[in-house]
């Protein structure tokens, strides 16, 4: 059984895509997935862009697709699956906790 | 006055203070940086030939061993040249263009070069390489694919250990950017940095150089490492992370 932690009771467009995505690419066990966006709305890299309300996010994603990989590689993995996100949609950043199962449960 | 090198910030301050009226050179380099060498003997020719003209200190600076200065003028790549007047910045000059440098020279030196300081003397520096392109340094207009790689496979091995990040150590532009800093600075490593926010094609490219869509990018010894979450984990579980990177050639 997975469980999934969304940012709030009414998750944008743009969170839910990447929880359909990486629920379906990963399976997940556990995800949880916070919004900080507005921690960053006002900083010198923002300004001028359009997407400021869903443009930065952490995610905490265990998953058995991650064994075997090293940190960069499982990054890689998300950053290649959440593409569009972060080409076209505006996310800027995606800070990451990768772990597995197994890793989790040490 | 031929060129000084500044050996500490006390004599720093000495220099620049004694005479605020005097039209003051400051030079940045480091022992690393490719177009440094080139930089460097250009900046003793110039320097040499206008050794009769009092009114004009060329100071030298190693950007790496006196960083409180270099953060102090916000030096973000190497070479940089910054003239001085009465604790007032004339102009800054990022690169290694030697005839941009005389310009600028002859420009606000008091004593109008009379007599021409003969340029012929000084070698050309090939524009690609480490220094940051900004409004000041001339650069060939259309980089080629290539020659972007080229500069890319050089900017990443400038040092043992390069940051590419938002803005400078001294000023960040970027929370994420700021803490990789940190940390590096906690673990008392010396590292090299690059503000992508002021070259566009090498915040580009280097995203697809390294197959990584966000800053900052540490690397060492030319090899990509992560950004600031890789780092932190990995520092975590490793608290000789950085000096088993350097190591692993």
């Amino acid at each position: 059984m997975s469980t999934i932690i969304k940012s709030s009771e009414t998750p944008g467009p743009i969170e839910e895509t990447i929880v359909e995505k990486l629920t379906t690419n990963f399976k997940p066990t556990y995800l949880k997935i916070a919004n900080d966006s507005h921690k960053h709305s006002h900083h010198a890299g923002m300004r001028g862009a359009s997407n400021v309300v869903e443009s930065h996010f952490r995610i905490e994603i265990v998953s058995n697709e991650f064994e075997g990989k090293n940190m960069p590689s499982r990054h890689r993995l998300v950053y290649s699956v959440l593409d569009d996100e972060l080409k076209n949609q505006g996310v800027h950043a995606l800070q990451m906790k990768t772990k597995t199962p197994g890793e989790v449960s040490k | 006055m031929p060129v000084t090198e500044i050996e500490s910030e006390a004599q720093f301050t000495e220099l620049t203070k004694a005479d605020a009226s005097k039209l003051i050179v400051l030079y940045f380099h480091t022992s690393w940086a490719q177009p440094c060498q080139t930089m460097n003997q250009i900046f003793k020719t110039v320097a040499d030939s206008k050794a009769s003209d009092t009114s004009i200190s060329f100071l030298s600076i190693n950007a790496d061993e006196l960083s409180e200065i270099s953060e102090l003028f916000e030096v973000s790549a190497v070479p940089y040249i910054i003239l001085i007047r009465n604790s007032v910045i004339l102009k800054e000059l990022s690169g290694a263009d030697p005839k941009e440098f005389i310009n600028s020279l002859n420009q606000f030196s008091s004593s109008s070069s009379a007599t021409s300081t003969n340029p012929t003397a000084i070698p050309p520096v090939a524009s690609n390489g480490i220094q940051k392109t900004n409004g000041a340094a001339p650069v060939q207009e259309e980089e080629s694919e290539e020659a972007l790689q080229e500069r890319l496979k050089k900017l990443t091995t400038a040092a043992p250990i390069m940051l590419f990040m938002k803005g400078s150590p001294s000023s960040p532009q970027c929370g994420f950017s700021r803490q990789l800093v940190a940390i590096l600075r906690e673990h008392q490593v010396r590292f090299g940095f690059f503000d992508i926010l002021k070259d566009d094609s090498v915040r580009q490219g280097l995203k697809k150089f390294s197959d990584w869509p966000t800053f900052p990018q540490l690397y060492v010894n030319g090899e990509f490492q992560g950004g600031l979450d890789i780092v932190k984990e990995s520092i975590e579980e490793d608290d000789q992370f950085f000096e088993k990177a350097l190591q692993a050639v």
